[in-house]
């Protein structure tokens, strides 16, 4: 049984401007102990799909479709008293921006104890010695436990919502554009912390990104997203080297490399994201493709498989 | 039933258009009424009259008052008396106020300061009371009335326009224009004064309203407006004498126009800052 | 800097504050109507006693004397003398005191557990039926004149149902012995539940005329800074924590939410001040806007003076007390 099994995920939100498919037929699996990348532009549904797995879309948003397995357990499927002891306990996550995840007047320890008094049924003195080994575990001091989240850095805050996010040691993590807010430095700092949590506690952990060059380094599989859609998906090795995608070739090429001639222009895509609420026919990418056929205007690519665990939706394939 | 009627108001737009529509009708029904006063009304509203404490009747729609007057003539020239000075009072306050806070905001330095640290501890007065204190020291005139609640006004518009300057200078297309050599003047006329217009227009409203209870605040206290003369706080005191004998009308029809008066113009100034905050896209100054 | 600095930072500012507004207060007294006496009495009366009268209440000195001797007697607690009843302007406004402070607090609560309770609420029920009617009463009870509402009240509860009093502060005959003039703390003190349930009813009808006119500003601001407060990723954090909603919302959003109406609070008191005074003259209660009123009548001036001193000077001291409150909610005021 799969550890992760997302089968045909439609999300779909009513705004005040139109109906928009954020998330439009999403397949995805991911084995225990494994990292997979989510890896997209911005608004491509990767932070929805996310948002799909603990169910907390916003009041707009709707799951129309599809079947989600944690471990064979249906998600979609559960009431909401179950879903909240599903959350954090089984799913956590980490969220981008730790300055606006942490409450403003409420200290890092109270936050942290929190999902641990929710959840189990120990006191608040346990509560607390957790929290410290918490603390630890993220290279922490645990002085910093008193401290209100205006009081810290944004690489010690985002250290605590990481240590908030393990509190219940939880089977999945969602790390949310875990780094995107911080400065390099602290950046690199972050994913090597959550490398070695992971290698420690065998964690699974879902990493959603823009950023090409954070998947290299901790993701084992990558799923690529495309307005609404996966376009591509297998082993980092292989997307990064031997993507098929046109998309997923245009993003590898657009990170400038240091192994590559200096002379070389930046490359980039051509034309925006479109908006899902009039996406364009057939294969979305179709308008920015360099390989477009007349096929690629009318009719929807099939996801097929071109190689051990990887999967191309494209009509270049087969 | 009920979601249609949430799904139609949930429609913003029209939810604000109809505020200001009808707002902006009370506000015209009753000025028209205090402008051609005397044309609408078939009496004067001086002209002591020979049915004391006379109900509503065909004669007298709304009744007469203690000393026979026509209280609809005295509701519709009141009404000249509280709107003009109304207007007036908030006039002075808003142009004052905004022109020292939007100086004093976007210009700066120690004069700002110093006149900021004042307009502080004036706004921490109660302004109703600075109004009556004013109000007493100048004497009860339509002038001097007007004067004394636009001066207990303006520490209020200070701060509000002031924080608009301010928060309009820390934007970066204005710090795009200083750089770039545009002189002051140039930049308060063609970007801070269009900005903070929108604001400043739907204050206008409310601060007519404020204006209007405050002078018939005073006015019920007996040092607005004197008697004969008509102005609905003022026959409101009176009024209230007969009210637990059981004569509602010389209370009733002015309370009702103080009230239209004051909501009319505060729905107007709502659907205004409701339209102009969609416009703006979401964020808009006014508190 | 730490909060406490921050605290006696702004406790040490409340004092020039006060002397800028007492400033303020003698310019309009005594500056502006040029000749005190004769703006009171206009030609009224003959130049030799007009003469005599300033001599009494010291206006014929220099006007920085003048202003020495108001600063001087605030301190010292010598307000001057009443004319019109010869006791000490201090005495006659310290007995009406209790009564507005009493009053006005009492309107400020109500104001704000009304408009706190329905402001939440309408946030939680944002766009429904609920919320938009509130939003209206909100609106249309501010645009009623609070002496219009008390009248309101008193035909209502007074007269058609005869169920609350309306007028003054005590049955006559069973008014307790006054200790500290405050109503409800005095027939406490004295143990005399009746004497307290009495006061209370005669509290209720014009502190309700109070909050009615105010509730409706707070529940817009409290409606406002909710929805934002929800809007905010870390509500959404607490829910991916599994939390149930009410904590949610008490543990999370109310905390954060409440800022804004605790500032709104410090506005509060001032404004009610002025709306206090009416209120006063509709249901009779003898606190110090009707000491004023009839001052003014009886062309008191010194105990007018005495009266708007006493109003500023509260209104800076209950407004500094909120500020320092605000500092104890939120974290982030040191900075």
């Amino acid at each position: 049984m799969q550890f992760l099994e997302i089968k045909d995920l439609k999300v779909h939100y009513q705004t005040l401007r139109g109906y928009v498919k954020a998330v439009d037929g999403v397949d995805l699996k991911q084995s225990r102990a494994e990292t997979l990348g989510l890896v997209g532009e911005s608004a491509c549904g990767k932070t929805t799909t996310a948002f799909s797995l603990l169910r907390l879309l916003p009041p707009q948003g709707r799951i129309v479709a599809g079947e989600i397995f944690l471990e064979g357990d249906d998600i979609l499927k559960k009431t909401s008293s179950e879903m909240r002891e599903i959350r954090w306990k089984r799913i956590s996550m980490i969220f981008q921006n730790a300055m606006n995840a942490l409450n403003p007047v409420l200290r890092i320890r109270d936050q942290i104890i929190e999902p641990i008094l929710t959840h189990e049924k120990v006191g608040k003195v346990e509560a607390v010695k957790r929290a410290e080994e918490l603390m630890e575990m993220v290279r922490m001091d645990r002085s910093n436990l008193d401290s209100y989240p205006h009081e810290l850095s944004g690489g010690m805050r985002q250290r605590s919502i990481i240590a908030m996010a393990l509190a219940n040691r939880p089977q999945l993590i969602i790390a949310d554009e875990p780094t995107s807010a911080l400065d390099v430095v602290v950046q690199a700092q972050i994913l090597q912390l959550l490398k070695d949590l992971q290698a420690k506690m065998s964690l699974s952990m879902i990493l959603i990104t823009h950023d090409l060059s954070i998947v290299a380094e901790t993701c084992n599989n990558i799923a690529v997203m495309y307005a609404g859609k996966i376009v591509e998906s297998a082993d980092a090795y292989t997307i990064l080297r031997r993507a098929e995608h046109p998309y997923t070739k245009a993003m590898v090429e657009a990170f400038p490399s240091l192994d590559r001639p200096r002379e070389e222009r930046l490359t980039s895509i051509k034309g925006t994201p479109p908006e899902l609420i009039n996406p364009p026919s057939g294969c979305r990418f179709h308008p920015r493709c360099p390989y477009a056929k007349e096929i690629c205007k009318i009719k929807e690519p099939e996801v097929i498989g071109v190689g051990a665990d990887h999967t191309v939706a494209c009509h270049l394939y087969p | 039933m009920r979601r249609r009627l949430e799904n139609f108001l949930a429609e913003h737009r029209k939810l604000s258009l109809a505020m200001l529509f009808s707002g902006t009708a009370m506000v015209i029904t009753l000025t028209f009424l205090a402008a051609f006063a005397p044309y609408v009304a078939r009496y004067s509203p001086v002209e002591i009259g020979s049915t004391l404490l006379g109900p509503p009747n065909s004669d007298h729609i709304l009744g007469t008052d203690a000393l026979g007057r026509d209280i609809f003539s005295r509701v519709c020239y009141g009404g000249r008396a509280s709107l003009s000075v109304a207007f007036v009072a908030m006039i002075i306050s808003i142009t004052v106020g905004s022109f020292l806070g939007a100086a004093g905001g976007y210009i700066g330095g120690k004069l700002d300061r110093v006149v900021a640290v004042f307009m502080d501890a004036a706004y921490a007065f109660p302004t109703y009371i600075m109004a009556f204190m004013i109000a007493i020291v100048l004497g009860p005139d339509a002038i001097n009335l007007s004067f004394a609640v636009a001066i207990a006004g303006i520490p209020g518009y200070f701060r509000i326009v002031r924080s608009i300057a301010l928060s309009i200078k820390e934007r970066t297309f204005i710090e795009a224009e200083v750089i770039i050599g545009a002189p002051t003047k140039y930049i308060v006329i063609h970007h801070i004064l269009p900005y903070a217009i929108s604001s400043i227009i739907v204050l206008m409203s409310m601060g007519v309203a404020d204006a209007i209870l405050a002078i018939s605040g005073l006015g019920f206290l007996g040092i607005g407006i004197q008697p004969p003369s008509p102005e609905w706080g003022t026959d409101l005191r009176w009024g209230r004498e007969v009210l637990l004998n059981g004569q509602w009308w010389p209370t009733v029809f002015p309370s009702i126009a103080i009230f239209l008066a004051v909501f009319g113009f505060n729905m107007l100034g709502e659907g205004l800052s409701a339209i102009f905050r969609e416009q703006a896209g979401g964020r808009f100054a006014v508190p | 800097m730490s909060r406490t600095s921050y605290v006696i930072a702004r406790l040490i500012i409340a004092v020039p504050m006060v002397l800028l507004l007492l400033t303020l207060v003698f310019v309009v007294m005594h500056i502006i109507p040029g000749d005190p006496v004769r703006a009171m009495y206009g030609t009224r009366v003959s130049e030799e006693f007009a003469r005599a009268l300033r001599h009494e209440m010291g206006l014929d000195k220099p006007l920085y004397s003048q202003y020495i001797d108001y600063v001087l007697g605030i301190f010292t607690g010598n307000l001057g003398m009443s004319m019109w009843s010869k006791r000490p302007v201090i005495s006659e406004v310290l007995s009406a005191f209790p009564v507005t402070l009493e009053l006005t607090i009492l309107g400020m609560i109500l104001s704000v557990i009304i408009g706190l309770s329905l402001g939440v609420a309408c946030a939680l029920k944002r766009d429904t039926v609920f919320d938009h009617v509130v939003r209206f009463l909100s609106l249309a009870g501010y645009c009623v004149p609070v002496f219009v509402t008390g009248l309101l009240e008193q035909f209502i509860f007074g007269v058609v149902l005869h169920v609350l009093p309306v007028q003054g502060r005590f049955n006559p005959l069973t008014a307790p012995p006054l200790v500290t003039n405050f109503a409800i703390i005095d027939s406490l003190l004295t143990g005399n539940i009746m004497v307290f349930w009495d006061s209370l009813t005669h509290l209720v009808l014009p502190a309700l005329g109070l909050a009615i006119w105010w509730a409706g500003l707070v529940a817009r601001v409290s409606r406002a800074s909710m929805i934002e407060t929800l809007g905010e990723d870390y509500i959404m954090a607490a829910r991916a924590k599994g939390l149930a909603e009410t904590a949610v919302i008490s543990r999370h959003a109310l905390k954060n939410a409440i800022l804004p109406v605790v500032t709104l609070t410090g506005i509060c008191f001032a404004v009610l001040l002025g709306g206090e005074m009416l209120t006063e003259t509709i249901f009779s209660i003898p606190g110090m806007g009707r000491l004023m009123i009839n001052a003014v009548f009886r062309r008191d001036f010194l105990v007018i003076q005495g009266c708007i001193t006493f109003y500023a000077i509260s209104a800076v001291v209950v407004g500094t007390i909120v500020d320092v409150l605000y500092t104890f909610l939120d974290p982030r005021v040191s900075n």
